[in-house]
């Protein structure tokens, strides 16, 4: 079963506007744009480590866990050295 | 005491001794030179503005000759803070310009107590309008027309936003203005103050106007931020505007900022404070009188 963690190496702000957040790490000084689902996700991350399967139900509830979006934002959080996989 | 109440021979003398302490905003410069295009442009440009006490300064400044045979085959002008040269020279016709430069410079690299945009700001109602925008974009011939309309000036480049109010602190100085749009802002406003126009320099014919005296009479006044607009210049294009999404205002808003990473999480909080606090949009312009009439007409935000 495959978990996501924020990297330890990250300190994220983030903030909200209608169907999209910015976050903002203050270690590397990069700020992203991301999706409401994305956001969502790194919020539920930075509580602890979360497997794919939890994270799908929990975006569910926002009507956010259509086709492959989850998975697509963990790759594209994960490209942007955000999170990282885990041991479960 | 203002720098009006020194005759021009009064402050080329200054200039050349122990200098002036100007106050602009929170800042004071102590300014030596004895080139003359410096005294005559701050006899023109900053007669309203205060002298401070010569005592402190938060920068000091110099800008003189080099001296040698080039001065006489090629006269030019060097600039130093607090005795280093971090520029090249300019020839010396570029003196009054690159003392604007920089001033702004002085600012952009050494403040850390503000999180800094590259916008024009202007007042209305104790309201700031924030256009942060890229050279070339019109924001500079906007702002100038704003501001000869009534908007108060808050500053032609530099938005200094309180890292903890979240206010923003007028730093008025003279409008920059380039190429066409100085003969635009002339039309605009026949009776506005201009510096003489300085040629050939690395942006083109550029020239300063002077700032209207009730925006350096309430220089210490900050205004609260109300809207966040990204201006465009195009030609013939209606004055529109358009929502911006306050996510990407954001985005933008970063990348005009000098020293948005250098704040880390202080720098992130200001201004995502501020994107909560305003209205968010793009503007498209071609005339510039309607586009004075449509800002005049924009309504204050709902708290």
């Amino acid at each position: 079963m495959v978990c996501w963690r924020v990297l330890p190496a990250r300190d994220l702000s983030l903030r909200r506007w209608d169907d999209e957040w910015v976050a903002s790490d203050a270690i590397s000084g990069d700020t992203h744009l991301l999706s409401l689902a994305a956001g969502i996700i790194v919020i539920r991350l930075q509580a602890g480590p979360v497997t794919t399967t939890e994270l799908t139900a929990a975006l569910m509830g926002t009507g956010q866990a259509e086709g492959g979006t989850v998975q697509e934002c963990l790759d594209a959080l994960a490209a942007l050295e955000l999170i990282e996989p885990c041991p479960a | 005491m203002t720098l009006a109440d020194l005759s021009l021979a009064q402050l080329r003398q200054r200039l050349r001794n122990r200098g002036v302490w100007l106050r602009t905003g929170p800042f004071t410069t102590r300014i030596q030179s004895p080139v003359h295009l410096i005294a005559e442009g701050l006899h023109t440009m900053y007669a309203d503005f205060s002298l401070g006490e010569e005592e402190y300064a938060d920068f000091h400044i110099r800008l003189r000759s080099p001296r040698g045979l080039r001065s006489w085959l090629r006269p030019q002008v060097n600039f130093s803070l607090d005795g280093g040269e971090p520029f090249n020279p300019l020839p010396l016709n570029q003196a009054y310009a690159m003392l604007e430069w920089c001033l702004n410079w002085c600012v952009t690299s050494n403040v850390s107590t503000y999180l800094i945009l590259h916008a024009a700001v202007l007042e209305r109602e104790g309201r700031a309008l924030i256009l942060p925008a890229p050279p070339g974009s019109g924001k500079s011939t906007l702002c100038a027309g704003l501001m000869l309309s009534g908007w108060r000036l808050l500053s032609d480049e530099l938005t200094l936003i309180d890292l903890a109010k979240g206010t923003i602190m007028p730093l008025p100085r003279p409008v920059s203005l380039k190429n066409a749009s100085i003969d635009v802002i002339a039309a605009f406003a026949p009776g506005a103050s201009f510096t003489r126009r300085t040629h050939d320099t690395v942006k083109g014919t550029i020239c300063h106007l002077r700032p209207t005296a009730p925006s350096i009479a309430r220089s210490d006044n900050p205004a609260y931020p109300a809207w966040l607009v990204f201006p465009h210049w195009e030609a013939d294009a209606p004055a529109t505007l358009t929502p911006r999404p306050k996510a990407r205002a954001f985005m933008e808003a970063a990348s005009n900022a000098f020293n948005y990473s250098l704040l880390g999480a202080q720098g992130f909080a200001a201004l995502a404070d501020l994107i909560e606090r305003c209205d968010c949009y793009d503007f498209r312009y071609g005339r510039l009188e309607e586009a004075v009439a449509l800002f005049n007409a924009l309504e204050l935000p709902k708290p």
